[in-house]
């Protein structure tokens, strides 16, 4: 079987001492996982990952997996031979002479890693005479050794490996190093950003929806639903809880002062959150929120939701502005679905006047006479879930 | 066809007869009707034939008929104009036109116009204001005959009148043109006696086929074609004639006026027993449209309502799990952020009551027992979603 050369550069991960293993199995496992339908086989080398995969595996498979992959801190197509210059060179040149190394190149350098201290030749070396084989086999080329357009890559291990100016992965650690954690995911932009950074730091996640139809549209839901699509290659893999709201949030509109209907249905949603998050194996809740962007999630209504809480609530994204979260968004690519104007919450259940710094102990109180708790258990039960 | 289907503004089920049209006048005429062989040539007389018709069943000049794909098609053909003229312009429209009229304002301003809209309180175009608003560079004026959410009917011949004056008085010309789409079977219509330029109709609102429709022209010389090529339809509009939707369109639109006047009686007589079934559920339902006996100019055919305190996209969701369609405002805009919530602020609604507010329309297959099942439906679950949502 004839295979394609991917060689993949670890970060954080090569720092590890005694778990190191347990973090380059998990990285490994992810890659599998997104790699699956194609035979691949994987070398692991310090700070390395080589992976050979079947050559009619398509380029952008490979490129979308490894660029969604957390661990990753950079890839790219290597070329191998054996530890001996004249089949260096050959290589060299031919890397040098394809269209993705010229194209919009005026010039380059060659960096060396010299792994075997017994390779006869130094890294600095082996540089200066790759690098007089590609000024003159392409003399268009000059060296640049600050501010090179390519960089050729050499590193002399148990073979010699060469790939040109690597793609950049997304960095982080792999998923399912850090555990487990439920993510309150709505239609908007934050909450699948707040995904997104904790799926960086290994936290492996499920998801959870609320649906009150027909106060929101079943178009809503599968906006969520593409939402969660979209950040599941990131999280490895994804499942979206979409638990019936309805009667939760009549209950509250019933049942609760106009002013503090948001935040009543927040602290639901907080429980329910915790309820799925035992019944799944998870420690954490995850959130969109930061801090004073509404009102909901101003420091005295957060202390409220928080105290609802039995689990840890990770908020990463409490202390960015607006336009970072909606720059990470673009970049993960669910900001145009985030925008589609299908609103995930009822006018009717959004006072004009919401409580913006809440008495904790009083709305707690409020919270318990509301004699919620029967309907959140009914939600939970009724819930629909997508593997995704 | 849907037993509940109370959303005929937004499209009608096409007509078995218009539906055989189509079907044989594709079977036969296959040729392009602008090749040079008996196949083409057969096709353009066929293609001329249906101009005839179409010209007749208006009541004006077949060279007055310029088809196209419907009239938002026909609307930007009318409103892009403007942007060849060598003075900016200026342009009147009523603040309750459809968006294929109004989204326009925007790029007209972008190349100099100067766009003035003119309120239309309770759907009605205030003459006072409209009058005031003619400028002397005023150079085109847009008014929709029948409201497609309210289903007023504008005075067409008195607001050409009050142009028409104040054309002579500065000497410039001005273009009046009619967004006519809803009006074909719903009022009774004479396109040649209005003292107008331009109006434009769909196939589909009268039970004819979707994409195709009518421009009318009085004269083109001022109209410039969105779309150029082979100068198809007096180089108005470039592209394969749609014979086949052409013919059925005109099938649909004999058999319309043929039985309009009927079908307008029972239409009255549909919408009265609507308006008295839900007459004494004002406290949950408030018609928003002028009464069928309250003397305003109106069709029957159209309606909107205040579902007090609720969504408008909520309640006809519940009503669509109910069996029924109706629309929350208009279709063509249900796409987007607003929804036709700017035709109750151009018709002096209050936010309040436009989120409210849904659209209820029929046509000539809906029965009477059908209009009793859609009152009792509304008032039942109007009842039932205030009583859920009320604080205990």
């Amino acid at each position: 079987m004839e295979t394609t050369l991917y060689l993949v550069r670890l970060g954080e991960i090569s720092l590890k001492k005694m778990n190191r293993d347990f973090f380059e199995r998990k990285l490994k496992e992810n890659i599998k996982y997104k790699l699956r339908p194609y035979k691949n086989f994987f070398k692991k080398q310090k700070g390395r990952l080589f992976i050979e995969v079947e050559s009619s595996t398509p380029e952008e498979q490979v490129y979308q997996a490894l660029s969604t992959t957390f661990g990753v801190v950079g890839f790219s197509k290597a070329s191998t031979c054996a530890k001996d210059m004249d089949e260096i060179r050959k290589v060299a040149r031919e890397i040098s002479s394809r269209a993705s190394f010229l194209t919009g190149a005026k010039t380059f350098k060659v960096e060396t890693v010299r792994a075997d201290k017994k390779f006869p030749l130094d890294s600095y070396g082996i540089s200066g005479e790759l690098g007089h084989e590609i000024l003159v086999s392409q003399p268009e080329l000059r060296v640049d050794v600050h501010h090179p357009d390519r960089i050729l890559h050499v590193e002399i291990r148990d073979k010699a490996y060469l790939y040109a100016s690597p793609e950049p992965g997304p960095g982080g650690l792999p998923v399912g190093t850090a555990g487990r954690g439920m993510l309150m995911l709505s239609g908007g932009i934050d909450s699948p950003v707040a995904g997104y950074r904790m799926a960086k730091r290994g936290l492996r996640q499920e998801a959870v929806y609320f649906h009150a139809y027909p106060y929101t549209s079943d178009e809503a839901k599968e906006k969520v639903i593409t939402l969660a699509k979209l950040l599941s290659p990131y999280c490895s893999g994804l499942t979206l809880h979409v638990v019936p709201f309805t009667d939760v949030q009549l209950h509250i509109k019933t049942h609760s002062h106009e002013e503090e209907n948001t935040l009543m249905m927040r602290a639901c949603m907080m429980r329910i959150a915790n309820m799925l998050a035992v019944q799944r194996n998870c420690l954490a809740v995850i959130t969109g929120e930061s801090l004073s962007q509404v009102a909901s999630q101003t420091l005295e209504s957060l202390a409220f939701t928080n105290s609802i809480s039995d689990l840890p609530v990770f908020r990463p994204l409490i202390g960015m502005d607006k336009n970072e979260i909606v720059e990470t968004s673009r970049m993960i690519g669910t900001y145009e679905t985030s925008i589609l104007p299908y609103e995930d919450c009822c006018t009717i259940f959004s006072p004009k006047h919401p409580l913006v710094r809440p008495d904790k102990e009083l709305l707690t109180k409020a919270y318990r006479e509301m004699g919620i708790e029967h309907l959140l258990e009914q939600a939970v039960g009724q819930t629909e879930i997508f593997v995704l | 066809m849907i037993p509940y289907y109370f959303d005929w503004a937004a499209t009608t089920p096409m007509s078995e007869r218009a539906l055989d049209t189509y079907a044989s006048s594709v079977r036969t005429y296959r040729g392009n009707p602008s090749a040079l062989h008996k196949e083409g040539k057969d096709a353009a007389k066929f293609l001329s034939l249906q101009r005839e018709t179409t010209g007749r069943l208006l009541g004006v000049s077949p060279k007055q008929i310029v088809y196209t794909a419907g009239a938002t098609e026909g609307n930007g053909i009318v409103l892009q104009s403007l942007l060849w003229l060598r003075s900016p312009a200026s342009v009147l429209m009523s603040a309750i036109e459809h968006d294929s009229v109004i989204n326009y304002q925007r790029l007209l301003a972008q190349h100099g116009c100067t766009v003035h809209t003119v309120k239309a309180p309770q759907g009605y175009l205030d003459l006072q204001q409209f009058e005031q608003s003619l400028q002397s560079d005023t150079r085109m004026v847009c008014v929709m005959l029948v409201n497609n959410v309210l289903g007023t009917v504008q005075d067409i011949a008195h607001i050409a009148k009050i142009v028409r004056t104040h054309q002579k008085q500065h000497g410039r010309p001005i273009h009046i043109h009619v967004d006519a789409v809803q009006s074909i079977g719903k009022i009774p219509l004479e396109l040649g006696s209005l003292d107008i330029d331009s109006a434009t109709f769909s196939a589909h609102k009268f039970q004819g086929p979707k994409g195709v429709g009518i421009l009318y022209l009085k004269h083109h010389a001022k109209i410039a074609p969105l779309s150029k090529g082979g100068g198809q339809e007096m180089g108005i509009r470039a592209g394969t004639e749609n014979i086949g939707a052409i013919a059925a369109m005109n099938t649909a639109l004999q058999e319309t006026l043929d039985t309009m006047e009927t079908s307008l009686e029972r239409g009255i007589g549909l919408r009265r027993r609507f308006e008295r079934s839900i007459a004494p559920h004002g406290d949950l339902l408030e018609l928003m449209s002028p009464g069928i006996d309250s003397g305003s100019a109106i069709t029957p055919y159209i309606l909107a309502l205040c579902v007090k305190g609720l969504p408008s996209e909520v309640f006809t969701r519940v009503m669509y799990d109910n069996g029924f369609c109706i629309s929350s405002g208009s279709a063509c805009s249900n796409n987007a952020p607003g929804k036709g919530e700017g035709v109750f602020a151009g018709a002096s609604f209050s936010p309040e009551k436009a989120s409210s507010a849904i659209r209820i329309s029929f046509g000539p297959q809906t029965t009477e027992s059908n209009i009793d099942d859609l009152a009792q439906t509304l008032v039942q679950e109007a009842k039932k979603m205030s009583s859920l949502t009320r604080r205990r």
